[in-house]
């Protein structure tokens, strides 16, 4: 089947082919695309290289966070200096994402469209309560990560919709990353962020732990309840691991070749307990701690 | 060790390195004929079903499409093992992924549309799915019968008619039955090995060309002749018009020995006149190639109080798949099955079942890695018991030169406790460690190849003095080439940059059996040697002429004929060759070896067959660590040492033993082909897991050189026994650890952290 391959100079082209080629899709990195389309899973009769669209580069620091240009690859996010500063738990797991090779190609924007289980950047953005910013032609608008995420390899993305950039906090707290995988460049079986934000008026409290989980389930998520259940807490060993146990429960987890769903969710629980000791012991090592 | 070999034991450079490294080696599907055709194979979709209608029709329709079915090739069958397969399937599907058509277009895309208009009506069957069903009386059976079907590997296979079992046997020595009453302990326990794949990285690749009354087939296989052979018997046509060329093989693993795309492609190259060119996918490399043989082992073992092995009766059950290509595995486990041990009064039997699921075939070991993760954890739970050290325990049992070995042979030269020894010492054994490391043995042995095992070599002088080696075996990856030509060098007294080879070219190099189960370095190499020590003495003849001095008197060394009586005489090779060429004759040297022994039903002493000398043996210890939460093993170091005789090329034979330690732990820990009624859920690197460049620990090589006086300058086979020992080892680490016993492979995080809560709610925690 043949397949156009359209290259916009700036993003009001992009969006114009995005409206124009119903059955075409935006390429990024093209990582897991080209693998699908090869595998003839999908055959879009378009693909819109959004490669040359500079609107869609850059990653800047604005008065209430960080604004990150969907097109970085992952070796960008590690490379960034002020991601590094400000929230190293994204370049740290952005150097999870994978292979060296696929780093070097495969876009953030990439990594939440296809929004595939067990993806490392989804969780850590949900900690980080990302917005997806999105364009069509005529106007824009923006989603809530958790919102954004809406199925097994679906998002709330429209038909002539880019996603042209990820918004997070910038926030003062600590974070971590932790996976569980095969291989370290597998897919996560469990995927766990925690990202604490310290409670100024007592020392080792937190005001707020934010979970985001990805790979146990269809669908990455936010650990809410657990999250409303550490408002104000100190994390020690017996709270994390109430955590880690609550946390288990809010999972509708899944089976598949690499683990079972009883499985999964022990590890969510051990993973979610380990995370947020990780990460309090990071925000008391280094008073606030970069996330 | 004090040899003044100037080639052999030398770290020599392959020859074919620099092309394989820089993406110009021609692999199978690098392959290319003007005009060709590329094939595709329909497959069955499902796993038992008789076929009501095959309608080709509208494929056919299509222009420039042949589309073939069994209605049109020969309708025999074909089969190493047992003749129990046909091109395509006959009246009935047996496994998800039998070709049922295939269709041959000017290009990919169109013989896929093809198969898509290709109509086929099923009517589903029941099946069976794993060994112990379809041992189960009154289970659907997979083959109904096998009409005129013969073994033109065993001389008596033994099926159980009416059954899918295709083929029984047992080993027996002395009164195992009392044996076991006497002994002061008796452990009795189950093990299963799974179900892995080859994992070559090169995917099978074939391209047949049917010009007049010729064909040519390029392909990537271990064993053309025998490809050959069954190519012309399939079609009917001599062997002298019927031409296997080997490419480059990416990996065989015993995954290239049977026949897999060829029939196909020469069927539709009869068909469209033209060459055909096939390339399997990696789904199709998963569901319809082959696996390992699956087996269910359980081992009962009598043990006196200080340790001796008093009496050992194995039983294996083997998941043979729709094919009975699990045969070799099956049948060599009775020789093989005891490991290392020195065990008395032993019985071993061995039972083939045929289910509706791929094939199981060879696998490096085959046979010996199913057998060895029983054994081997049985022994470390019989030192538990009995407070012993598993180190000391297996000192105690393991052969010594001169004991009498489970077939009845005597053991000789065997370096088995220097290989344990360097293992323990090189791994710690004994030394202090954190809580949550373990560390793990194992002992592991190979009977020699027996069947068939043939080799011849040529070997000749070209006019400028170089050498030239024909050999018939394949080069697979592992460094055949390097290592014939440093034998032919060191013969010869040439540089070995002065000898080329050419291999596995049915039309233009000499018969051999073929590469599988470590025999090439040993039969071929054995060819090799002798050829090239006939093409010195011919040159010699040619020199004693020249010069008027007795061959006896003469010497080959640095491209020279010398003579230690005549100091000042020097002659150039190319001198005499020039002689040669001339006015007397080309030199051919001409090896040929050949398995002495043929006893592939038990026991060969029955059947006055005499020793077969190349058992390999080897030792292996690891170090885990292990978290008691997840159940995640992270292997630290391994020590695999092996008694290799003598290391022809040390570089080549650390390579083999790393090479088969990272398989060995794939093997171990995550490896399996996973089905759902018969389908193969997990038909990619995504889903299958192969351990990745991350996961693979410091791993130390050591070579043991106890020479073997019937190898070539000692050497034994090297290629095969690095996987077997990893998955006991790192189970016995486990055990060490965290004091579960995992009995079933691969042992994967979810499968520890059953064991640790099904020991806690055992013990009421």
């Amino acid at each position: 089947m043949e397949c156009k391959l359209i290259r916009p100079t700036d993003l009001d082209e992009a969006l114009a082919a995005r409206e124009e080629y119903t059955d075409g899709l935006p390429i990024a990195g093209g990582q897991s695309l080209l693998v699908m389309m090869r595998n003839r899973l999908i055959s879009p009769g378009a693909l819109i290289d959004l490669e040359p669209v500079e609107a869609l580069r850059g990653i800047e620091v604005q008065s209430t966070g960080i604004s990150i240009g969907a097109m970085n690859t992952c070796r960008q996010l590690i490379a960034s200096p002020v991601l590094r500063e400000e929230v190293g738990v994204l370049p740290s797991a952005a150097r999870q994402v994978s292979s060296t090779a696929v780093r070097n190609l495969g876009t953030i924007g990439g990594n939440v469209c296809h929004n595939e289980p067990g993806a490392d950047l989804p969780p850590v953005l949900l900690a980080l309560n990302g917005r997806a910013v999105l364009r069509r032609r005529t106007h824009g608008r923006e989603v809530p990560l958790e919102e954004f995420f809406t199925g097994y390899f679906e998002t709330a993305l429209e038909a002539d919709e880019i996603l042209c950039r990820i918004d997070i906090e910038h926030p003062n707290a600590a974070g971590v990353y932790l996976k569980h995988a095969i291989s370290p460049e597998d897919l996560a079986i469990v995927g766990v962020a925690a990202v604490v934000v310290p409670d100024s008026e007592r020392p080792g409290a937190v005001a707020e732990a934010r979970i985001g989980i990805g790979g146990a389930a269809p669908v990455p998520l936010r650990a809410s309840r657990t999250e409303a259940a550490l408002k104000g807490a100190v994390l020690d060993e017996e709270t994390a691991r109430a955590a880690g146990e609550l946390a288990s429960t809010e999972v509708d987890t899944g089976s598949d070749p690499h683990a079972s769903a009883g499985y999964r969710r022990k590890m969510v629980a051990v993973f979610v307990r380990r995370a947020l000791l990780h990460a309090a012991n990071q925000m008391m090592g280094n008073g606030h701690g970069a996330a | 060790m004090a040899d003044d070999y100037r080639v052999i034991g030398t770290p020599v450079v392959r020859p074919d390195g620099a092309e394989m490294i820089s993406g110009q080696a021609v692999y199978g599907p690098d392959v290319t004929q003007p005009g060709m055709l590329w094939g595709k194979i329909l497959r069955s979709p499902l796993p038992h079903a008789r076929i009501r209608s095959i309608d080709v029709e509208k494929a056919r329709a299509l222009p420039g499409v042949t589309v073939i079915s069994a209605h049109d090739v020969p309708d025999r069958r074909y089969g190493y093992a047992i003749e129990d397969e046909q091109i395509f399937a006959v009246e009935k599907v047996r496994y998800a992924g039998e070709p049922v058509a295939a269709a041959a277009a000017p290009d990919e895309e169109r013989a896929l549309e093809a198969l898509s208009l290709i109509d086929v009506e099923y009517e589903e069957l029941p099946a069976v799915f794993t060994a112990a069903e379809g041992a189960r009386d009154g289970a659907p059976l997979v083959h109904e019968e096998l009409g005129p079907a013969r073994s033109v590997y065993l001389a008596s296979w033994n099926p159980v008619p009416g059954t899918n079992i295709i083929h029984q046997a047992s080993h027996h020595r002395g009164d195992v039955d009392a044996a076991l009453a006497r002994a002061d302990y008796v452990f009795e326990d189950t093990f299963h090995a799974s179900q892995i794949h080859h994992c070559y990285m090169e995917p099978h690749a074939t391209l047949a060309s049917v010009r007049g009354s010729e064909v040519t087939v390029w392909t990537c296989s271990q064993e053309v002749f025998q490809l050959r052979t069954l190519l012309a018997g399939l079609f009917a046509i001599p062997e002298s018009r019927m031409r296997v060329i080997n490419t480059k093989v990416g990996g065989g693993f015993g995954g290239k020995i049977e026949p897999r795309l060829e029939p196909v492609a020469v069927a539709l190259s009869m068909h469209s006149r033209k060459p055909v060119k096939m390339v399997m996918t990696r789904a199709e490399e998963f569901t319809a190639a082959a696996g390992s043989t699956p087996a269910t082992v359980t081992v009962k073992t009598g043990v006196m109080k200080d340790g001796t092995l008093a009496a050992r009766d194995i039983d294996f059950l083997w998941d043979t798949g729709a094919h009975a290509e699990g045969l070799p595995p099956s049948n060599r486990a009775m020789k093989d099955g005891n490991g290392p041990y020195r065990v008395h009064d032993l019985r071993i039997s061995s039972t083939l079942v045929y289910t509706n699921k791929m094939r199981g075939t060879q696998l490096r070991g085959l046979g010996v890695p199913e057998g060895a993760f029983a054994i081997e954890s049985q022994m470390d739970m019989i030192a538990e018991r009995l407070g012993m050290d598993p180190l000391e325990l297996r000192l105690k049992n393991i052969l010594q030169e001169g004991d009498i070995n489970s077939i009845d042979d005597v053991v000789q030269s065997i370096g088995l406790q220097e290989c344990l020894e360097s293992v323990a010492r090189e791994i710690g054994w004994g030394e202090p460690k954190p809580p949550n490391v373990g560390r793990g043995l194992a002992v592991i042995a190979k009977s020699p190849t027996t069947h068939s095992s043939i080799s011849a070599a040529y070997v000749q002088f070209n006019e400028d003095g170089s050498a030239q080696v024909l050999v018939g075996a394949s080069e697979i990856g592992q460094g055949m080439t390097v290592v014939m030509c440093q034998i032919a060098a060191e013969v010869l007294g040439l540089p070995v940059e002065q000898v080329g080879i050419s291999s596995a070219d049915t039309a233009t190099t000499p018969y051999d059996r073929g590469t599988f189960s470590s025999r090439v370095t040993f039969y071929t190499g054995m060819a090799v040697k002798i050829a090239a020590e006939d093409a010195r003495n011919q040159l010699l003849d040619v020199a004693s002429r020249m010069v008027e001095i007795p061959r006896e008197d003469l010497a080959v060394a640095e491209e020279r004929v010398v003579s230690p009586v005549h100091p000042e005489l020097s002659l150039t090779f190319r001198e005499v060759l020039e002689r040669a060429h001339t006015s007397e004759r080309p030199i051919l040297g001409r090896g040929t070896y050949g398995g002495k022994g043929d006893y592939p039903t038990l026991p060969h002493k029955a059947q006055r067959k005499e020793y077969v000398p190349g058992w390999k043996y080897a030792a292996q210890a690891v170090e885990a660590e292990i978290d008691e939460e997840t159940g995640i093993i992270r292997v630290r170091r391994i020590a695999s040492a092996h008694d290799v005789g003598k290391s022809l090329n040390p570089t080549s034979v650390d390579g083999q033993i790393v090479g088969g330690v990272v398989m060995g732990l794939g093997y171990a820990l995550h490896e399996r082909l996973q089905f759902d009624n018969g389908r193969i859920v997990n038909p990619s690197f995504m889903d299958y897991k192969i351990p990745s460049s991350q996961e693979i620990p410091e791993i130390a090589p050591i070579a043991v050189e106890v020479p073997l006086p019937e190898g070539p300058f000692g050497a034994k086979g090297i290629g095969e026994l690095a996987i077997v020992g990893i998955a006991p080892a790192i189970g016995n680490a486990i055990h060490q650890v965290l004091g579960v016993r995992l009995k079933e492979l691969p042992l994967f995080p979810e499968r520890v952290l059953e064991a640790v809560e099904s020991q806690r709610k055992d013990h009421g925690g």
